[in-house]
């Protein structure tokens, strides 16, 4: 065999002498990825003098690659069993992200995260979800459990904005980011020096100044509600944003759209606009819109929708909320020969009250 | 038909036809990529294979050379283990200690075809048991001091898979 391919290593058993690990029971390919990731996935190397081929099984034996193998076939249930088996195997299961992107960590509602709550032994789930908790403060724990994140959602919690900030600067590898109905006890905004590079999605009701520079790189943004104040942060969020941003829900207002007008490189495909059918034809006159919207969720009413038509260019899928159905449907058919010129391929709509209507082409 | 053959750990050569041996990626490699050449007579050493598992194994690659190459997975239909072969089902009901050890020859040999079925009729072992089963199937001692296992199954019941 090719010496170069991986260095010897000292055995772990008895003898320590050294030996090359690709001898034992795995092949090269498998030993240097192992050998090369520096990090430790519960290995213990063993020469093949020191692993004993006759006696009793020792699970030991069987590198962790084959227990990776035979555990990625497991339910999610039966993972949370072979974890509380043996430290062995706890070790193998936490240390693979392949083994643990399935769960997320629920914790327990209406509760009081201070001084004194302290979650030992925490799972380490890529997804972690607080629902109703009061989050005074989460200092002792959180930092060796928030670089696994990738997905964080609060959910009805009652939180300081500092405390928030806190919380997310140990969180780098974080990728989708929820705050629905948070109670912020203070929104006292403090000098942030660090940056969530890898946020994609965020979804929030409230927006701070400080959001500008921790969310560089947005794909997916989410606004729900906002105060007249908060607009012009959103504004400048956006403008932030622009050239990364692909999806965006917002309930625009005029003001907000004159603004973005100018923003020439924001080219969102995904588009819900959640505001007042009024502004949708105003929507429809951003030339950036016009060249970029591929789907698009709107409140419309017949005048509305022919705008869409005439306008958004690249729209392959169009679902509306109309006022009446009959409105729809009496003036569906002339709706459906404007908009077949686009590239549309989809059309949905949904009427108040609550009958649904359905186009195919 | 060409031959080659294979010394194992024990001193036991085994003469072997070329394109059964050649279901061994580590066999395949040494004999493609490094150039031995088994015109010369030389037999193979294969240090950490003994010669009652190779012979076993040897049967199972006899029984599979003409496999196709199987077909890329996906992450889905690679957690299946329901589609073993009664073939191999029959070839692995042997004790745990055999099993083991062709597994671990298998992963020595790069024989990936079989070191799937291996780890798939291991998962069916640990399907659907309690941690106290799984530790009496497979004899491992429980190291964990008293109560942290407890702490463990606390924590494992806010786990819940994702739904997105």
């Amino acid at each position: 065999m090719d010496p170069r391919l991986i260095d010897d290593i000292p055995c772990n058993g008895p003898c320590r002498k050294r030996f090359r690990p690709a001898t034992v029971n795995m092949d090269q390919a498998t030993a240097s990825i192992l050998r090369s990731s520096g990090r430790d996935s519960g290995l213990r190397w063993l020469c093949p003098q020191c692993r004993q081929p006759d006696g009793p099984l020792r699970l030991a034996e069987l590198p962790p690659e084959l227990w990776i193998t035979i555990f990625r076939h497991l339910d999610n249930l039966s993972i949370l069993e072979v974890r509380s088996t043996c430290h062995r195997w706890k070790d193998i299961v936490d240390l693979n992200l392949c083994l643990r992107q399935n769960f997320s960590i629920e914790f327990e509602r209406n509760f009081t995260m201070d001084q004194r709550y302290y979650p030992g032994n925490l799972f380490p789930a890529p997804s972690a979800s607080l629902r109703d908790a009061k989050i005074i403060t989460v200092d002792a724990w959180w930092p060796s459990f928030g670089p696994g994140l990738t997905v964080l959602s609060l959910d009805g919690c009652e939180i300081a904005l500092p405390t928030l900030l806190g919380m997310l600067k140990e969180t780098p590898n974080l990728t989708e980011l929820l705050l629905i109905g948070i109670k912020y006890t203070s929104v006292e905004e403090i000098r942030v020096d660090f940056r969530l590079e890898k946020l994609r999605d965020l979804s929030c009701e409230s927006v701070f100044d400080v959001f500008i520079d921790i969310f560089p790189r947005l794909r997916y943004f989410d606004l729900r509600t906002m105060s007249e104040d908060e607009e012009d942060i959103a504004c400048r969020l956006l403008q932030s944003v622009q050239s990364t941003l692909t999806e965006l829900t917002c309930s625009f207002s005029p003001s907000m759209l004159e603004r973005i007008a100018s923003m020439s490189q924001l080219h969102p495909a995904h588009v819900f606009h959640l505001g007042e059918k009024e502004t949708v034809v105003q929507l429809c006159q951003i030339k950036m819109f016009q060249e970029s919207i591929e789907d698009f969720c709107v409140t419309a009413d017949n005048a509305a929708l022919c705008e869409i038509g005439r306008n958004l260019r690249k729209l392959k899928s169009l679902r509306t909320t109309t006022d009446s159905a009959d409105e729809f449907i009496d003036h569906g058919e002339q709706t459906k020969k404007k908009l077949l010129s686009t590239e549309l391929r989809e059309l949905s709509s949904t009427p108040s009250p609550a009958t649904n209507v359905a186009i195919a082409f | 038909m060409s031959t080659i053959k294979l010394e194992t750990s024990d001193g036991v050569k085994f003469t072997v036809k070329t394109q059964v041996a050649k279901c061994s990626g580590t066999i395949r490699t040494m004999l493609e990529d490094i150039g031995i050449n088994p015109q010369d007579g030389e037999a193979i050493p294969l240090s950490n294979v003994h010669s009652t598992i190779l012979q076993k194994i040897l049967v199972w690659a006899e029984h599979h050379v003409d496999d196709p190459e199987p077909p890329r997975e996906d992450a889905d239909a690679a957690k299946r283990t329901d589609d073993i072969c009664s073939w191999d089902e029959d070839f692995l009901k042997v004790d745990q200690r055999t099993l083991f050890d062709v597994m671990l020859a298998a992963n020595y040999l790069d024989m990936k075809q079989l070191i799937a079925v291996c780890c798939k009729t291991v998962a069916n072992m640990i399907k659907g048991k309690t941690a106290d089963q799984i530790r009496r199937t497979f004899n491992i001692e429980n190291d964990f001091p008293p109560g942290e296992e407890d702490k463990i199954r606390l924590r494992n019941q806010f786990c819940e898979e994702r739904s997105r």
